[in-house]
């Protein structure tokens, strides 16, 4: 740890940033044009559909490959490194109630709440969503519909044709929270046009102390001892 | 001793694994059939169903998500 600035992510959580973004980002262009035909139609015509399909696959599996390698990472290095990272990623009580002292604070009943643990709850939802939504349930829908003739053996045929609408609904939902993401990240005006935290790795201090207070008190705590 | 590098090294082994399986599956069942049996009209109100249920989640997550975002705003007003 430097002077001013504090270690906030690890070079596997970058690395799997990265490709999440790249291929949610192509999963979006290929995917959201397909439910919206009549306004979007250009995007394949442009393209080709065959082709568009072939990258929206590629990138479909670079994303659930992503969230599977960090996955392992995440299980092996609470195996064999050190356990205690699991309390700063798993949501708790503590999420609850910061989550409610921030609503209140926001509609101007209520005192300001104290800093944030390592990760606060809106990350945690928004890491959360892209881990169940955009990595589980795309991507077990997606390779049903992409192979579904294999499928028919073991699922109803309307279970493997609503499939495809769930698809879409969650990519819709999913688009919705990454504009959230991105309000976070690209258009809070200490941040804008881009929080660096999240490609370099470290985080300023100063920040670190007036926005995750707790995690700062337990980063002074642990160079202290 | 296990170190950070060796485990990233091995979850990288086991998802290139996973994504050569996962490949190969589509690969070997690449055929496109189209041949999908037609839905029965139970089926298909079933579906009409799932539709409905399903522009109902993403009415109540875009609401969610909004809220949300205008909670981050005010505390970012507030701030």
């Amino acid at each position: 740890m430097s002077a001013k600035m504090i270690e906030r992510f690890s070079e596997a959580q970058i690395g799997t940033h990265t490709v999440c973004a790249f291929s949610i980002m192509i999963l979006y262009i290929t995917g959201i044009s397909l439910i919206f035909p009549k306004e979007l139609g250009w995007i394949p015509e442009l393209i080709g559909l065959s082709k568009m399909m072939y990258i929206h696959r590629i990138a479909g599996i670079a994303l659930v490959a992503s969230a599977v390698y960090y996955a392992i990472y995440f299980v092996l290095y609470l195996a064999f490194i050190d356990f205690s990272p699991l309390k700063n990623v798993l949501p708790g009580l503590h999420d609850g109630k910061a989550a409610v002292k921030d609503i209140f604070y926001a509609i101007h009943i209520g005192k300001q709440p104290e800093g944030y643990r390592k990760y606060n709850w809106l990350e945690k939802v928004d890491i959360f969503s892209v881990a169940i939504f955009d990595a589980l349930i795309m991507g077990i829908t997606g390779i049903v519909i992409w192979i579904p003739w294999f499928f028919t053996s073991i699922l109803p045929k309307s279970i493997i044709l609503s499939l495809k609408f769930v698809h879409g609904s969650f990519a819709i939902l999913s688009l919705a929270g990454i504009l959230l993401h991105f309000y976070v990240v690209h258009l809070t005006p200490a941040r804008f046009p881009v929080d660096k935290t999240m490609f370099t790795g470290y985080m300023d201090a100063h920040e670190v102390q007036h926005e995750y207070t707790q995690w700062y008190d337990e980063v002074i705590e642990g160079d202290s001892k | 001793m296990v170190s950070k590098s060796n485990i990233s090294f091995i979850a990288c082994v086991i998802t290139a694994v996973f994504v050569l399986l996962l490949m190969g599956l589509v690969s070997i069942y690449n055929t496109p059939d189209t041949s999908l049996p037609l839905m029965t009209g139970t089926e298909y109100e079933l579906l009409g169903l799932v539709k409905l249920g399903l522009t109902l989640i993403v009415v109540c997550g875009a609401c969610f998500l909004t809220f949300l975002t205008l909670i981050v705003h005010l505390r970012l007003i507030r701030n």
